[in-house]
């Protein structure tokens, strides 16, 4: 085992912090002692990555163990990269300073395709081959999971192992067969034991097939692999492991802040929505487990912010008791809490005014959509007079500022539901105005508007993304419709969501665009001053592949999808009954505080297939 | 109110850890050991801590200082014992004192002087640097230009340096330097060894921060009964001042 360090390089890099180790709250544990190791690796920088409480919770997981350990790293920023390149160094996890090469498992969270090509980089930079067939045995285990890892296929070629949905009981399992079958020694041996394990997925024992115009066809197993992979769950959410001892980054992250996750999943249903999909059903801590792991995590880490985790804080049962008791209990340390919200309501902007005793919370709304009907379609159930009540709420508290989410190119979308954004917009300005009077100098909306990405597992997989033209029409013409300096209009790049949404319905065929386009220098595609969307036009140039198929077409329902043979839970049955509701405009209700929508994810639907 | 000033060390594992994250993790080390720091008012309540003169990102040091003003009054041993045993490792207090009584006046607004130990290797010898530091210290004026963001400032780099001394180690160089520092102006460490032509890709470098004193302003400091251990200059400093001054 190599130990290295940067100690050269670190002072001609940004952000030296980023390639350090000693936080607060990390592990280093004896390398050799350890039956199985992990690096964790997250492809971003740092400041992402450590924001990323799927990482933390796996870190904590195996570590907690007694014969496993887990270090991590990141993506080294374009700098470090060609700094590392130049002084011939590897890759290294930030506690030992072990290259990558010699750990017996990296582990990937993929929470974004436009992460992938930085994988790329930290194999590559790492000392491991890129692709998986050229490993062998000595070349540590590539697993990857998380929710941009919903869809595999693209990355099939250079992964050894996915795990499909909540790892941390998976994590042990593959960490038990790691250590029995070294993959030092036998690495097909170990392939085909992990394949054994409920919820992993092997793509190497898959083989696709494609059709005579080049589209994909089917997908077979090999070797006794299962010929569907169920998604993993956690049953007993209140009791799964939560890493109160977290580290405390030097540098200021993302979210620098005690992540406490109140619950999880969301079955609001909203159609366009992957993690209301694929994480299913919802569930919830108790508010005695939250307080606990609250006070314990605050004592570990000196952290002075709490931020309640879940796809819609507001929904969970007993919010209110759980806030008055986390504020009763740490006000004192001047420690505050958020609830980071998208839903819509006065309920919203009450528990904000509560929160507001120790710091004032910013407030978002995610409407999504401008007109009822555009609402129905996507399933988001929040009416217009949900809405005004809530910004009325907001401004008769005090609050001058929030922020409203919408999204452009969603399916049925007609350029009504457009302007209908534009006609919102104003008559929440003058709202505002009102109601602020004198203060009305405060007024500010900042409003994202984003584009619609077709994905996959959710009712909206089989749409094409709308066309790159029409979308920036449709922001060209917000831009000139919203004149108000009282609004903040945001965008995403338009090429960044094609790519995103051409790689998340992509099959194994597009692993030679991603590979090319990396190996053109594409890095960090998800930062607007590194994209370069030219890498990538040639990388489809060169697989001679369409991009336009990948990101615009519109699939039909009786095709075989890339992605068929994962099952995430909910039914194929269901997704289609929900496209086809989308199209009439008929809701789904919440199955938390409603009927069952029959989805297949848990015991209540009548096709649930058990884990 | 109590106010109590600490001197800790910073290692060679955070030596990259900046001025504000350094700040931010003593608030977080000061919850973490339930020291009852006081509150700043207003919106964004904030820990009331003030910090000595920030240390340029890459240098090790055991002269940093931070005063700390408590709400509740306790022993500065105590809390050196327990702020200690909530650092990341790197970090260490070395002393605490208490200052008695509660100043407006912010006590280590008076530092104002700093002294660095840095070794370099490069291409140059140590003699050699020897004889350019003698060479800049008979120098009347040191005009220099900084950028900062857009802005050019023209500055003599100096009545900055009070003592510079160059000697050979080890095949290496031990260049020790006390500059002023602080809000009235200062040299950065990297300025001198520019003038130096010791900086640049060719050469290892590393600075250490050996002490920070309360130069000019001692006398004041000693008036008002308050002495401040590792604060207040040693003889061979002020010889070393008398050197670089009378070199004008
Ligand atoms: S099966 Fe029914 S109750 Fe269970 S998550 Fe799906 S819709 Fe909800």
């Amino acid at each position: 085992m190599e130990i290295l360090n940067y100690s050269n390089l670190l002072g001609t890099v940004a952000r030296p912090c980023r390639y350090t180790n000693s936080e607060w709250n990390s592990v280093r544990k004896d390398h050799s002692k350890a039956k199985a190791r992990f690096c964790l690796c997250y492809p971003d920088v740092y400041e992402v990555g450590m924001s990323h409480l799927g990482l933390k919770i796996l870190y904590h997981i195996l570590n907690s163990h007694p014969d496993y350990l887990a270090e991590r790293a990141f993506a080294p920023w374009t700098d470090m990269e060609a700094a590392l390149r130049e002084a011939g160094l590897p890759l290294i996890s930030l506690e030992s300073s072990v290259p990558l090469r010699d750990f017996d498992v990296i582990g990937f969270t993929l929470a974004c395709e436009l992460t992938y090509t930085n994988l790329f980089t930290m194999l590559d930079l790492g000392g491991i081959p890129i692709r998986a067939a050229e490993r062998k045995d000595g070349d540590p285990i590539i697993l990857a999971g998380g929710p941009g890892a919903s869809n595999p296929e693209p990355l099939a070629d250079f992964l050894d192992a996915v795990v499909l949905g909540e790892a941390e009981e998976a994590i042990l399992e593959i960490a038990e067969v790691a250590a029995k079958h070294p993959p030092s020694k036998d690495r097909k041996g170990l392939l085909q034991q992990l394949a054994q394990i409920s919820g992993v997925y092997v793509p190497s024992l898959y083989q696709p097939e494609y059709s005579d115009d080049g589209r994909f066809a089917a997908i077979t197993p090999r070797n006794g692999a299962p010929e569907r992979i169920r998604w993993r769950v956690i049953e007993d959410f209140d009791s799964a492991p939560y890493p109160v001892r977290q580290i405390v980054p030097y540098l200021e992250t993302v979210h620098d802040r005690i992540v406490l996750e109140i619950m999880r999943g969301c079955t609001r249903s909203c159609r366009f929505c992957q993690a209301g999909m694929i994480y299913r059903p919802t569930r919830q801590r108790s508010v005695t487990t939250l307080l606990d792991q609250a006070e314990k995590a605050i004592a570990a880490t000196g952290l002075s912010e709490i931020s309640l985790l879940g796809f819609s804080s507001p929904d969970f049962n007993g919010i209110e008791e759980l806030i008055d008791g986390l504020i009763e209990a740490h006000a004192g340390q001047r420690v505050s809490v958020s609830v980071p919200s998208s839903r819509t309501d006065t309920f919203t902007v009450s528990l904000a005014q509560k929160l507001a005793r120790v710091r004032r919370p910013g407030l978002t709304f995610a409407p999504e959509a401008a007109t009822q009907r555009l609402r129905n379609v996507i399933n988001k159930q929040v009416t217009e007079e949900n809405l005004f009540d809530a910004l009325e709420a907001a401004f008769d508290s005090g609050w001058g500022g929030m922020k409203l989410y919408f999204m452009i190119g969603l399916p049925t979308e007609e350029k009504e539901d457009v302007e209908a954004i534009a006609d919102l917009l104003e008559r929440a300005v003058s709202l505002g105005k009102k109601k602020l009077g004198v203060h009305k100098g405060r007024l500010r909306i900042s409003v994202s508007v984003g584009n619609f990405i077709p994905k996959p597992h959710t009712p909206f997989q089989w749409w094409g993304q709308e066309a790159a033209e029409s979308l920036e029409e449709k922001q060209a013409y917000l831009r000139s419709a919203v004149r108000t300096r009282r609004v903040r209009l945001s965008w995403s790049d338009i090429e960044m969501s094609r790519l995103e949404a051409a790689i998340t319905r992509g099959d194994r065929k597009l692993g030679e665009v991603l590979h090319g386009a990396w190996q053109a220098g594409a890095r960090f595609d998800a930062w607007a001053e590194c994209f370069r969307p030219e890498l990538w036009r040639q990388a489809f140039e060169n697989a001679r592949l369409e991009w336009k198929d990948y990101a615009n077409r519109h699939i039909q329902f009786e095709e075989r999808l890339p992605w068929d043979h994962l099952d995430y839970g909910t039914t194929k049955e269901f997704l289609c009954r929900e496209a086809n509701a989308a199209l009439e405009g008929a809701l789904t209700p919440d199955c938390r505080v409603d009927v069952c929508a029959d989805c297949g994810a848990c015991p209540r639907s009548s096709t649930f297939a058990g884990n | 109110m109590q106010e109590i000033i600490c001197r800790f060390s910073k290692g060679e594992e955070v030596k990259w850890v900046s001025h504000l994250e350094t700040m931010r993790l003593l608030e977080r080390a000061l919850r973490r050991a339930q020291i009852s720091i006081a509150y700043t008012q207003g919106f964004n309540p904030r820990p009331r801590l003030a910090m000595g003169p920030a240390l340029p990102a890459g240098m090790t040091s055991e002269a940093e200082l931070v005063a700390f003003f408590l709400s509740r009054k306790m022993d500065p041993d105590e809390l050196k014992q327990r702020l200690n045993e909530q650092l990341p490792t790197g970090f260490a207090l070395q002393t605490t004192w208490a200052i008695p009584g509660y100043r407006k006046k912010q006590t280590l607004g008076d530092i104002d002087t700093a002294e660095y130990i840095i070794i370099v290797k490069g291409p140059v010898e140590a003699e050699e640097l020897e004889r350019r530091a003698v060479g800049l210290l008979s120098c009347k004026e040191i005009p220099l230009t900084r950028q900062r963001e857009k802005k050019t400032q023209h500055i003599d780099l100096r009545p900055w340096i009070l003592a510079l001394t160059v000697s050979e180690m080890k095949g290496a160089a031990e260049i020790k330097m006390t500059l002023r520092t602080g809000s009235t102006g200062g040299a950065r460490p990297q300025e001198v060894l520019e003038q130096l032509g010791a900086a640049g890709p060719e050469w290892e470098v590393s600075c250490h921060r050996k002490a920070l004193y309360a130069g000019r302003s001692e006398e004041r400091t000693k008036a008002r009964g308050v002495r401040l251990r590792g604060l207040h200059r040693g003889q061979a400093d002020h010889r070393r001042e008398r050197q670089a001054r009378g070199g004008r």
